[in-house]
């Protein structure tokens, strides 16, 4: 038996090695065009250069707002009050006007942050430095739920969705954790979470192309 | 149109010349992922991430390569540290299971050739693996292997020389039926 006997043999014996299937070229399309979405939009939102720096300016202009508007740190006396007294055609001006305008600066930051978070996963890439975002969109998370200015019972609910999943996220541990974090974008995807930030953000189209100011 | 034109509209921001360029190459990035994977959702989660991260970057393409080959270079990088990281993690789940089954009596049935081939070509050094896959499996030349992997020709030829010799020393005991 020769060498050339054995490559003829392993050119016939390899065609069916790992045979791929019909390309599934639009449900990758699908996704990649999900992605490329928000990277546009969080494109349009960024006007620093630094990550580090984007997600601190967006901690900034929470805490801003909190200090400017003040904070209601009992938030369950706070929920009662706004939910009786929701706003059907809330005002962009004054106080309701700028907690939107954070509020929408924030929910497009968290969602480019979550999408990227979740291609990292799903790219097997558990070396991120997703900690420090995690945490600093949590402050900001955590400061917009406090606010007293908060008069829409979704953005609450969606404000305590982002909340529970920042805190899985900023708990993980860099290449330890890729299951758990595995599990934590499936939550993403489960509770359609990306998608009700997309929609938080249409439903502000008067706010829309404005968060560059932030 | 040419790829110097669309690859202008990629970098202005058009959609629609992204999946102009996607379609062009999707095909061959997707077979390549899923031969060396032999999973289709991972096949599909690297190919995703080969183009995003192409069209992320793709102002530091330069232009002085084909398109194709620079898109070639991003996703065996991709793949490489993606079967990696899996790798890392079979091998703990391997042996939680070896653990487990210690003790046991389970005959494993003697593989066919084929499976044998399979298995020998799995356990291959990731990048001989990838070498083999690349030339013999999906028919890559050893100059489009090398500016992919960022290696010299030689290193690709005498890389693939290697594979070849560790799977014929893994299926020695069936060298009556290759000879034959």
């Amino acid at each position: 038996m020769t060498e050339r006997q054995f490559e003829e043999f392993l050119k016939e014996a390899v065609e069916d090695y790992n045979q791929p299937p019909e390309v599934p070229q639009a449900a990758m399309w699908a996704q990649i065009e999900e992605s490329r979405r928000a990277s546009r939009s969080a494109n349009k939102v960024v006007f620093l250069a630094s990550p580090w720096l984007r997600w601190g300016v967006g901690v900034a202009a929470a805490l801003v707002l909190g200090i400017g508007i003040g904070m209601n740190l009992d938030r369950a006396a706070t929920v009662t009050d706004t939910v009786v007294a929701v706003d059907p055609q809330p005002s962009t001006s004054g106080d309701d006007g700028v907690y939107r305008l954070v509020a929408l600066g924030h929910l497009s930051r968290t969602e480019a942050f979550l999408s990227m978070f979740r291609t990292d996963v799903r790219a097997g890439r558990t070396d991120y430095q997703v900690a420090n975002p995690a945490r600093e969109l949590l402050t900001a998370t955590r400061l917009l739920q406090g606010s007293q200015s908060i008069r829409d019972q979704r953005l609450l609910e969606l404000l305590d969705e982002l909340e529970l999943v920042l805190v899985q996220i900023a708990q993980l541990r860099p290449d330890l954790d890729g299951e758990e974090a595995e599990l934590v974008t499936q939550a993403i995807e489960q509770r359609s979470v990306l998608l009700r930030l997309r929609s938080a953000a249409d439903a502000a189209p008067e706010l829309r192309g404005v968060q560059g100011v932030l | 149109m040419d790829e110097a034109r669309l690859i202008a509209r990629v970098r202005s921001g058009e959609a629609a010349a992204e999946r102009q360029l996607y379609q062009a190459h999707v095909d061959r990035t997707y077979r390549l992922a899923y031969r060396l994977t032999g999973d289709d959702e991972l096949a599909q989660e690297f190919t995703q991430e080969a183009f995003i991260r192409a069209f992320d970057r793709i102002d530091q393409f330069r232009g002085e390569a084909a398109f194709g080959t620079w898109l070639r270079s991003i996703a065996t990088s991709v793949i490489y540290n993606g079967l990696r990281k899996i790798k890392r993690f079979r091998q703990r789940e391997f042996e939680l299971d070896e653990a487990k089954s210690l003790g046991g009596n389970e005959r494993v049935a003697e593989p066919d050739l084929k499976e044998k081939l399979s298995r020998a070509i799995e356990d291959l050094p990731a990048k001989y693996r990838m070498v083999f896959v690349m030339h013999d499996v999906e028919g890559y030349t050893h100059e489009e292997i090398s500016s992919a992997m960022g290696t010299q020709v030689g290193t690709s030829k005498a890389q693939l020389s290697r594979a070849r010799a560790k799977l014929r020393e893994s299926l020695s005991e069936f060298a009556g039926e290759w000879a034959s």
